[in-house]
């Protein structure tokens, strides 16, 4: 089976990060073994695609290179091409609707009709940076620059998928973007129905999934914005209402949505119309998104129970989210048993393997580099490291150790985010108090604080960082461990052992 | 965690008795044997001066099994995360060592031959700590003895 991820637009993009901490944690259902990822944002220079390139490379990086065949490194995460613009490689010259339907030279009819769809300021205003909250914009310009047969990375994409259903194979796709700003609203529908009706892709074998995403944030809009069209918040329920209301009255090419939302809305701090200054955090609404995209890949066949039924799940209380309203992922296998994986065992071991790396194990992995005699009695180090024919001075593995370090503090960052970019909602599910200040943490790791490592999250056991430092080198795995090498038993042990 | 000190204390004092008594009943009784034929005592017999030397390295084990004790307590407490505590070891062992030599002071008087009695008694304190600390320290230091690397990899656990 072939699975496909698609984000679209800045929340599209914070979702599949969350996706690929999902996937570090574990937590993918076992029968995804391999997922691969399509980007889509006019606003290529969007910081949350930086932030996301980043992790899903870094993840790649250190599945590649130390194989410990646990379940962090379990996921095969590929992407397909970097972030793709409707714009394709002329965003640089600012794109205008009005250029892009070559206006001027309409015939006078269709003219009239697009006088009446768009006004002069939305016309004229460049696109480079997004839609501006305006799903309009964004559905014409998907529209006519999204074609499946000619444009990379969907051609590659399309031909996957008709090789795979063809063969009876089933194929996954996961869209997830949001309803109430431009990019996403506008994209959902359009890649959902172009993909749906791609030439020799057998539709019974495809199922579609969405994870639609309900406005979670505002911002105010200062009184100067410096631009006519920018995207407004306040419009974001109309536009919210509208979208669903288009999702109920028309036939869906979604086998499944789901449509995660929040009652209390976060304030953003400032306002910018896109590009790289706009920064939004992450937040719960990602991370559930993100679930939603294990549970479909788990239960959404199409012809499964479920179909064309509604169910909903919110908040056990009010003006708090913990681990009870974190879903947990349940699969069936080819047996009929049912597994389960409980989201919160396995962000926690993923946290507590971050925090341990960053803290303890990668400070000393850099020491002995710089001079190897400082480890040379080191227990961990010899079994796990020098005795598996890892050489520190290797540009592979003293990348992997770096990406290692890159990645763990990448989870942390996310945790933290997930904890403090809420408003009215109280996010119980890390004791984040730990983390500090996590701009240098991985030059500086004082700013973790090691007391609270054992209740990191609730209900682990009675296990400190120095427990885990003995437990590491009582562990010997003196190997060959089958699909383990290298670094990959360091990466192994210290995985486990935060479990 | 219970368990991690549990499991290594018992492996390390089942192991330092098993050392002991592996030098109490097989290598002094040898050594006595080997220096039947090398010593010729002032008084009495050579028998009795054997019996003698056998008798002061019942204590040169206990000492050096006291000072193992000392340095595996040490190396089951500390977690070993601010480094290796080699030069520890190196003391630890040159106690044994001294104790080794000061105990034959003890010996009793011989014409000949009392040189071999004094390397074997430095001999038997020095080995049982390297064995003792080099087979059964905890695994936060099980790195720290000279060559225990070598001879943990020959460990079938």
């Amino acid at each position: 089976m072939s699975y496909y991820v698609i984000g679209v637009g800045g929340s599209g993009a914070r979702s599949v990060e969350a996706l690929i901490h999902l996937c570090a944690a574990g937590l993918a259902p076992v029968n995804v073994d391999h997922i691969k990822f399509v980007m889509v944002d006019p606003d290529t220079a969007n910081s949350s695609w930086t932030r996301t390139e980043e992790i899903t490379k870094t993840y790649s990086d250190l599945r590649e290179v130390p194989k410990g065949a646990c379940d962090f490194q379990r996921l095969l995460v590929e992407r397909l091409g970097s972030v793709w613009s409707p714009f394709g490689n002329s965003r640089a010259e600012s794109q205008k609707l009005e250029q892009l339907f070559n206006y001027p030279a309409l015939p006078s009819e269709s003219r009239c009709l697009f006088d009446l769809l768009y006004t002069p300021e939305q016309r004229g205003a460049k696109l480079d940076i997004g839609f501006r909250g305006r799903p309009s914009i964004g559905a014409a310009i998907f529209g006519a620059a999204l074609d499946v047969a000619k444009v990379e990375p969907w051609t590659s994409l399309v031909a996957d998928m008709s090789t795979a259903t063809a063969g009876g194979e089933r194929v996954w796709v996961f869209i997830l973007g949001s309803l109430f700003g431009g990019t996403g609203a506008s994209g959902l529908p359009t890649i959902a129905r172009l993909l749906a009706g791609a030439p020799n892709v057998t539709r019974a074998n495809l199922a579609i999934g969405g994870a639609f995403l309900l406005p979670y944030f505002q911002f105010t809009v200062p009184p100067n914005p410096g631009q006519v069209v920018y995207a407004d918040s306040l419009a974001f329920p109309r536009q919210t209402r509208q979208a669903l209301e288009y999702y109920g009255l028309m036939s869906s090419d979604y086998n499944r949505i789901y449509a995660i939302g929040v009652d209390q809305k976060i304030s953003q701090k400032s306002f910018s119309v896109g590009g790289s200054d706009q920064v939004n955090r992450a937040h719960v609404v990602e991370l559930l998104a993100a679930l939603a995209a294990m549970d479909f890949f788990a239960t959404g066949a199409p012809g499964l129970p479920g179909a064309g039924q509604c169910a909903v799940i919110a908040r056990e209380q009010p003006g708090e989210f913990t681990w009870a309203d974190v879903p947990d992922v349940h699969w069936q296998d080819n047996g009929g048993r049912t597994h389960m994986v409980q989201s919160r065992e396995k962000i926690g071991q993923l946290a507590r393997t971050a925090f341990a790396y960053l803290k303890v194990f990668y400070p000393h992995l850099k020491q002995a580099l710089r001079d190897p005699k400082s480890t040379a009695q080191t227990p961990w180090f010899v079994d796990l490291v020098k005795n598996h024919g890892v050489d520190l001075n290797e540009k592979p593995v003293e990348d992997s150790l770096s990406a290692g370090a890159k990645l763990a503090a990448a989870c942390l960052r996310w945790l933290k985010e997930l904890h403090t970019e809420t408003s009215g909602i109280e996010v119980r599910l890390v004791d984040v108090q730990a983390f500090g200040d996590l701009t240098n943490v991985r030059e500086d790791p004082s700013v973790l604080d090691e007391t609270r490592f054992s209740k990191l999250v609730e209900g682990w056991k009675d296990r400190s960082l120095t427990d885990i430092w003995r437990l590491m080198c009582a562990r010997r795995d003196r190997g060959p461990v089958r699909r383990v090498s290298g670094l990959g038993y360091f990466f192994k042990a210290l995985y486990e052992l935060c479990g | 965690m219970k368990g991690y000190f549990f499991r290594n204390l018992l492996v390390a004092v089942g192991g330092v008795a098993l050392s002991a008594a592996v030098f109490y009943y097989l290598v002094i009784p040898v050594e006595a044997a080997l220096l039947r034929e090398l010593v010729s005592p002032e008084n009495g017999t050579v028998e009795e001066w054997a019996a003698d030397f056998s008798g002061l390295q019942s204590w040169v084990i206990l000492a050096s099994v006291v000072v193992e004790l000392i340095w595996l307590l040490v190396a089951l407490i500390d977690a070993g995360r601010r480094g290796s505590h080699r030069r520890l070891w190196l003391a630890l062992g040159l106690v044994a060592v001294l104790l080794g030599l000061v105990a034959c002071i003890w010996l009793p008087p011989a014409q000949s031959g009392v040189v071999y009695a004094v390397l074997l008694s430095v001999l038997n304190a020095a080995l049982l700590y390297w064995l003792g600390t080099a087979w059964w320290t905890p695994a936060t230091h099980k790195y720290d003895p000279i060559g225990s690397e070598f001879l943990r990899a020959r460990l079938p656990w």
